[in-house]
């Protein structure tokens, strides 16, 4: 079946044609969005998300980019998404803690970093990575989550991202250096 | 920590990165993503209803206990004749959503 065979039959809502779609797509949308999100269960859900404002959005797909491209597009989009709303919700924790009403940071903190390689020994480390990540400028953020996603070539990226090739080289090799520097910052911080 | 053992830290953060989640069950996915998909439409199509909020918990009652194929018979059956044009296309509205949900089931079971 051609690319364009199957957007047709994804408009006309054939759930076997999603089906396979999403068998394909799941693996690469959820390790997409986990790379955004570094949680488990987060990265489920709005790979859930992803896949429903695809069945929502395909009427309205012209077919400009490759269906991969925008399917990474609505994965970005998605999981930025989610992050926000994670970073309003603890800087609601952060702000109750000030007052002293109740400890939500329990509530919060235990989410969003359950997996069990976090629980044991790399919480730490995991919670200075997500510091440095939201340091990040969003471009940056988002061209450097990309890059470590074996599966995209910097083209890729660049057609998802909408800037050229030369652009996203460019960001990238900022976005490493602003973590690394970050994550130094951190480190001399807290360990000395 | 000297230097040397931020470098080292730094490294271990970092391939934090190259760890993703095992992959999880297809079926447990994909089961979720539908209902998440039915309850969507479900939602825009009440979101589409010109009825009173009474009237909508009604339809959301007979949704969720699947008795559509009973709604669809009641509707058929009673007489709605004597009501003002205003209540027809309420009527109409209503008896459009639960045919809709029914048919759609109905297409979904036999796939």
């Amino acid at each position: 079946v051609s690319e364009k065979e199957r957007i047709e039959e994804l408009k006309n809502n054939n759930r076997l044609v999603f089906n396979q779609f999403v068998d394909e797509f799941r693996p690469v949308v959820i390790r997409t969005c986990y790379s955004f999100l570094r949680n488990n269960d987060d990265a489920l859900d709005v790979a859930q998300e992803v896949f429903l404002e695809v069945y929502n959005s395909i009427h309205h797909f012209r077919g400009d980019a490759k269906l991969s491209t925008w399917v990474f597009r609505i994965a970005v989009n998605c999981s930025l998404d989610a992050l926000r709303k994670r970073n309003r919700k603890k800087r609601f924790a952060d702000i109750v803690q000030i007052f002293g009403k109740e400890d939500y940071s329990v509530v919060c903190n235990l989410s969003d970093y359950s997996t069990p390689l976090h629980v044991v020994e790399n919480t730490e480390r995991q919670k200075a990575l997500d510091a440095a990540l939201n340091k990040l400028p969003e471009t940056q953020r988002i061209a450097f989550t990309l890059s470590n996603m074996e599966d995209l070539s910097y083209q890729q990226i660049a057609d998802i991202t909408g800037t050229s090739l030369s652009s996203v080289e460019s960001v990238i090799h900022r976005a490493r250096e602003n973590l690394r520097k970050h994550l130094k910052n951190y480190y001399t911080k807290n360990c000395n | 920590m000297d230097k040397g053992n931020i470098n080292e830290e730094v490294n271990r953060t970092l391939d934090l990165l190259k760890v993703f989640p095992a992959n999880i069950s297809d079926n447990e996915f994909n089961e979720k993503l539908w209902q998440r998909i039915d309850e969507h439409k479900v939602k825009a199509a009440f979101a589409t209803l010109n009825v009173t909020n009474y009237r909508k918990a009604a339809l959301a009652i007979i949704i969720s206990l699947n008795i559509l194929s009973g709604a669809i018979l009641l509707y058929k059956t009673l007489d709605f004749s004597n009501v003002n044009t205003v209540e027809q296309s309420s009527l109409a509205q209503e008896y459009a959503l639960v045919s809709n949900m029914y048919n759609y089931n109905l297409t979904n079971q036999n796939k």
